[in-house]
C-alpha cells in the first residue's frame, strides 16, 4: 500500500515563501495523520492485544498474590479468583480468567497450603508464576510488535543495501 | 553496486509493487538497455530517498 498516498504534499525544501509556510502545515498534519494511522493499527493487532492482556492479567495476579500473603482479604480475593476461574471456564468469558494457562486443580490444590500457615502463606502466588512463564514471552512478542508497527518501513528503507543503491543513483 | 544491482535492491524495497510484480520487473532488468535501467533507477531512488525523509521525521 503506498505510503501517504491520501495526501498529496509538495516537498517544502523546493518550495518558498508563502507557499513554503502552507506547504510545511501540510506537511505536518500528513506526519501527525500517519502517526494516528499507527497508533490505531497497533490498538487493533491481535497480538498486540494478547501482550495487552497478559501485562494485564500479571498486573492483577500480583496484586492478589500479594493481598494474599497473611489473612484476611487476600484470601476472599484468591478465592474469587477461583469463583471468577470457574466461571469464565463454564461460560467462555476469558476476561474472568486470571490464570488461563494454569488448570484449575492447581489453583485449588495450593489453597491447601493456607492450612499448615495459619492462612498467611501467598498460596495464589503459585498459579501466578505459572501463568507469568507463558504471559512473559507473550509480552516480549507484543512489545516487539508494538515496535515494528510504530517504525514503519524503517527496517525495510534504513539499510545498508538500500544506502548503497541510492549513492549509486545519487544527483 | 552497478545500476541493474542497485535497481534490483529498490524493486524490493518499494512498497507499492506485489512480490510477483517485483520478481517479474527483477527478470525484465535483464533485457532493459543501460539507459532504461538509470531512468528506471533515477525514478525508484527519487520514491525511496522521500520516503527514507519521510520516516526520518516520523521516528524522530
Amino acid at each position: 500500500m503506498l505510503y501517504f498516498a491520501h495526501m498529496k504534499y509538495e516537498n517544502p525544501e523546493l518550495a518558498g515563501g508563502v507557499e513554503d509556510e502552507k506547504n510545511q502545515e501540510v506537511a505536518e498534519a500528513v506526519l501527525v495523520m500517519e502517526r494516528i494511522r499507527r497508533l490505531m493499527e497497533i490498538t487493533r493487532d491481535p497480538v498486540v492485544c494478547k501482550g495487552a492482556e497478559a501485562f494485564l492479567r500479571t498486573v492483577v495476579n500480583a496484586g492478589i498474590s500479594g493481598a494474599d500473603l497473611g489473612m484476611g482479604v487476600g484470601e476472599v480475593l484468591s478465592w474469587s479468583a477461583h469463583a471468577a476461574k470457574l466461571i469464565a471456564i463454564k461460560f467462555e468469558i476469558s476476561l474472568l480468567n486470571t490464570t488461563p494457562d494454569v488448570p484449575f486443580w492447581v489453583n485449588i490444590l495450593s489453597e491447601a497450603g493456607e492450612v499448615p500457615t495459619l492462612g498467611t502463606a501467598s498460596t495464589h502466588s503459585l498459579a501466578s508464576i505459572l501463568q507469568l512463564i507463558p504471559d512473559k514471552k507473550r509480552m516480549g512478542t507484543g512489545v516487539e510488535k508494538v515496535k515494528k508497527i510504530w517504525r514503519g518501513r524503517d527496517q525495510a528503507v534504513h539499510t545498508p543495501e538500500v544506502t548503497a543503491a541510492l549513492e549509486t543513483f545519487a544527483k | 553496486m552497478t545500476e541493474r544491482d542497485a535497481v534490483a535492491t529498490l524493486l524490493r524495497t518499494v512498497d507499492f509493487l506485489t512480490p510477483k510484480q517485483q520478481r517479474l520487473m527483477t527478470e525484465a532488468l535483464v533485457s532493459a538497455s543501460d539507459e532504461d535501467v538509470h531512468s528506471i533507477g533515477v525514478f525508484l531512488a527519487a520514491y525511496v530517498r522521500a520516503e527514507a525523509e519521510d520516516l526520518k521525521r516520523l521516528n524522530a
